[in-house]
């Protein structure tokens, strides 16, 4: 329990140099980083067994926002069920809702409309640049900047009008249904928000100028809480993580859903221009790439939407998903979301058990601390990107 | 198709007695083991149809009897989904444990003792995640009733 | 901006005018109470309680859009020790109760309470199947604002603010801030008062008392004028009963004699017209009615 280290005589003559003794003995810290702290992205509680600044142990410690979604989604009926789902992962609101639709609709053979995929690949990837902002902006404010977490916040909130004005919520939409979308959107709409991608990626150069190629900023990050392929792979950590380690794996081009194959633009993987494959800095570098593909993504979609219903015809508010089973993955800003669907033909789903992809992403917290500093740890867990919303369900 | 789905078909050849059921209708295909050869239906999956990664652990609270559903992820090669089942009667819910050779059963193994209350034989950490220590019930079974009351403070209202 | 407790008094007192308007530029004459409760209201510290979904709509209302800093709200603490509101922004869950009481334990007088988000007000779209939710935070700590929303827009919680600001200058408090663990002082002290319990002008102790047995008194004598009053109207009825009563009986009397009479008439067999052109009979005069009072 107890360890000893030998004192450090300095050199003579060095000024202001203080003479430790010659045995310092320590013990190691058992503490909690609790449910309330300004760096762990919501209520995270992590157990912390350190030597001085070292961690030699962590457990996190999860549930803290267990909001009871999938006994819901069993109790209540399918259009009802469907606002729990944004909730769950709430920075990345459409994704997960599409996560859900598209298993009921692939259990029950629902065909959905040309125009409806391309809204729900326009939307979902307007809200994956604007998460992407927030995590980068929050991972330079554990760091201590200020300023590029204010200036992502201008650009995040230029699009969450945008995302208002097509679903009339900021946060939290309600957009995604079975069988479609719920609204249209106008030609002056589709002009703003390629105005709006456009003015997203001329302001690239200046977070990178500001946060990613700032000095402090890479000495903190390059080399630091390394998760190479192998742990992100048996630990189930997927998204940036897996990518940030140097797998090429994006389920939207994998195993493409509602007309991603339509689309070109290219998975960015580690290794970038600076740091090591599986540190934060590449993680971290990976997220603003994956926001120039989005934008790439969402001018090609909205240049060439084509016209046709919002929601497919027969789907009314009661209606029921026919007895099967179907298994869809989706992928979210975090990482790989994915629905088991269970229906039995009665008014609510028999089971629908949601992966959220920050319950598997904190878990690799256990192996991935040891060894880090303190400062280090907080730089760990702003890389990995969660939201306990997805976590606890 | 004429060819038998690759992961049922390994299977078959290596435990051809665990193998209960094979399902390749419908969108969602599965092979159902017993329980007792999950582990190692597990390795066979990863040895043979190249998969990486447990994607999912879910619990499913059927009339008769309570099912695992893994979902297995092929992720370097020939991206895909695996799926196998485990049917384990109402009364003893025990199945073993892949938290040995998969990190990912370790937090997915507990959540589904937590809500669906399958024990898994052999967990490292077999206890509740999601839900308080002195949390009673398995709130995601059928017969679930609802709190009233939690320490004090009144849950129905 | 009136406030229930203090009915007729506005929240903001201006400062009294008493010197020349050059001179009021540079000086504000007003009360000691007045000038803590505008500093108080000016630099509220937020605890950062961010739980959910809310939080980041929390965080976009302290951001350059909507900028929570214009109302001294800018610097969220980490610590409980420094904060003085407590924005509980999401969902508490039972898990997660005993640390939000604990963080409340921990904040110092004056502290406020502000439920953001449908989920604290009343568990939000949880309230009927969450079996591991909280259904409202009032039922952990004692709530000063409620604001409703899923989550709530950031010009919401910045209307949240400012109703706390105007609660904060209604309460008046000067040294305590409202501490749910003390007993509520007798209706109609001093410290009733002082605390904004009782009527915006106050009695002493003993001139209420004064008050309340004279009214008393005022009552028992209409308690007693009543009972007079009531046992009169029983005497007259009585009276009335009796006399009609005795009316009966003459009448039963007369009509018995009248029948004896009868047959004595017919032997004489005298012209039977006079008595029958008799005047009839007249009922006895009632006795006068006294109204009751």
């Amino acid at each position: 329990m107890t360890t000893q280290i030998q004192g450090v005589r300095l050199d003579e003559g060095e000024r202001g140099a203080p003479l430790l003794p010659r045995d310092i003995q320590t013990e190691e810290l058992v503490f909690n980083m609790g449910p309330q702290h300004p760096s762990t992205h919501g209520v995270l509680r992590v157990m912390l067994r350190t030597d001085g600044e070292v961690v030699l142990g962590c457990q996190p410690l999860v549930g803290n926002l267990h909001r009871c979604c999938e006994k819901i989604l069993e109790c209540l009926t399918y259009t009802q069920g469907l606002p729990y789902v944004d909730r769950m992962d709430y920075l990345g609101a459409l994704n997960m809702e599409l996560g859900l639709v598209l298993a009921v609709e692939e259990a029950a053979a629902v065909e959905v409309p040309k125009r409806a995929q391309y809204l729900r690949v326009i939307l979902c990837e307007i809200n994956r640049v604007i998460s992407h902002l927030l995590a980068a902006g929050q991972f330079g404010l554990d760091a201590g900047a200020f300023t590029p977490f204010l200036y992502m916040f201008r650009e995040r909130e230029e699009g969450i009008l945008l995302l208002n004005e097509a679903t009339g919520g900021r946060l939290l939409y309600h957009y995604v249904r079975y069988g479609g979308v719920t609204r249209d959107v106008s030609d002056d709409w589709r002009r703003r928000c390629i105005e709006w991608c456009d003015t997203v990626a001329g302001h690239m150069d200046e977070y990178n100028n500001l946060l990613t190629y700032n000095h402090i900023f890479l000495n903190r990050t390059v080399g630091v809480a390394m998760i190479d392929a192998e742990t992100a792979l048996s630990y189930g950590a997927t998204g940036p993580i897996l990518r940030g380690a140097g797998v090429q794996r994006d389920l939207r081009k994998d195993m493409p859903y509602s007309s991603y194959e339509d689309f070109d633009f290219e998975i960015p993987v580690a290794p970038f221009e600076k740091g090591v494959v599986g540190d934060s800095w590449s993680r971290h570098r990976q997220r603003l790439f994956e926001i120039e593909e989005s934008l790439k993504i969402i001018k090609q979609a909205v240049d060439n939407l084509p016209e046709g219903e919002t929601q497919h015809k027969k789907i009314t508010r009661g209606w029921k998903a026919p007895a099967g089973e179907a298994y869809v993955a989706s992928e979210t800003p975090r990482g790989e979301m994915s629905t088991y669907f269970v229906s039995d033909g009665g008014k609510s789903p028999y089971r629908a058990r949601i992966r959220g992809p920050s319950f598997y992403n904190i878990a690799l917290l256990t192996e991935t601390a040891r060894g880090l500093l303190i400062g280090d740890l907080i730089m760990l867990v702003g890389s990995l990107d969660f939201t306990l919303g997805d976590c606890d369900r | 198709m004429s060819e038998r789905w690759p992961p049922a078909a390994a299977l078959e050849e290596a435990l051809p007695d665990a193998v209960e059921e094979v399902s390749e209708e419908g969108p969602h295909k599965f092979v159902r083991v017993r329980a007792d050869q999950i582990v190692k239906a597990a390795r066979i999956l990863r040895e043979s149809c190249g998969v990486d990664m447990l994607h999912q652990v879910s619990g499913v609270d059927y009339e008769d009897r309570f099912e695992v559903v893994y979902h297995f992820a092929r992720v370097k090669s020939d991206p895909g989904f695996v799926c196998l089942k485990v049917s384990v009667p109402r009364d003893n819910p025990v199945v073993p444990t892949l938290a040995h050779d998969w990190a990912t059963a370790n937090w997915g193994e507990r959540e589904t003792w937590d809500l669906v209350g399958i024990r898994f034989e052999g967990h490292p950490h077999p206890y509740r995640i999601m839900l308080p220590e002195d949390w009673e019930g398995h709130p995601l079974r059928k017969d679930y009733e609802f709190p009233t009351d939690y320490h004090g403070i009144d849950c129905t209202e | 901006m009136t406030d229930a407790t203090r009915p007729g008094r506005p929240a903001y007192m201006p400062p009294p005018q008493r010197f020349d308007p050059e001179l009021e530029q540079t000086i504000l004459v007003t009360k000691a109470e007045w000038l803590i409760d505008w500093c108080r209201k000016s630099s509220i510290w937020p605890l950062g309680f961010g739980l959910a979904c809310c939080a980041i709509e929390m965080i976009s209302t302290a951001m350059t859009r909507f900028d929570l800093s214009r109302f001294g709200a800018e610097v969220f603490r980490a610590t409980p020790r420094q904060a003085d509101v407590m924005i509980v922004a999401g969902t508490v869950t039972h898990k997660m109760a005993a640390r939000v009481r604990r963080l409340w334990d921990q904040m110092s007088s004056p502290k406020w309470v502000i439920a953001m988000g449908a989920c604290t007000v009343g568990g939000g779209p949880y309230f009927k199947y969450g079996y591991h939710i909280v259904k409202g935070v009032d039922k952990i700590v004692p709530v000063d604002i409620y604001l409703p929303g899923c989550p709530p827009r950031p010009e919401a919680l910045i209307e949240a603010i400012m109703r706390l600001q105007e609660l904060m200058h209604a309460r008046g408090y000067l040294l305590n801030g409202k501490d749910p663990g003390y007993t509520p002082p007798e209706k109609g002290s001093r410290q009733a008062v002082k605390d904004g319990l009782s009527p915006a002008d106050p009695w002493t102790t003993e001139q209420a008392r004064k008050h309340d047995d004279k009214k008393r008194a005022a009552e028992e004598e209409q308690a007693r004028k009543k009972a007079e009053a009531a046992k009169k109207k029983a005497e007259d009825a009585a009276r009335k009963k009796a006399a009609e009563e005795q009316a009966a009986a003459e009448e039963k009397a007369a009509e018995e004699k009248a029948a004896e009479a009868k047959p004595a008439a017919e032997e004489k067999a005298a012209p039977a017209e006079e008595p029958e052109t008799g005047k009839p009979v007249e009922p006895p005069a009632e006795p006068p009615r006294e109204e009751p009072e």
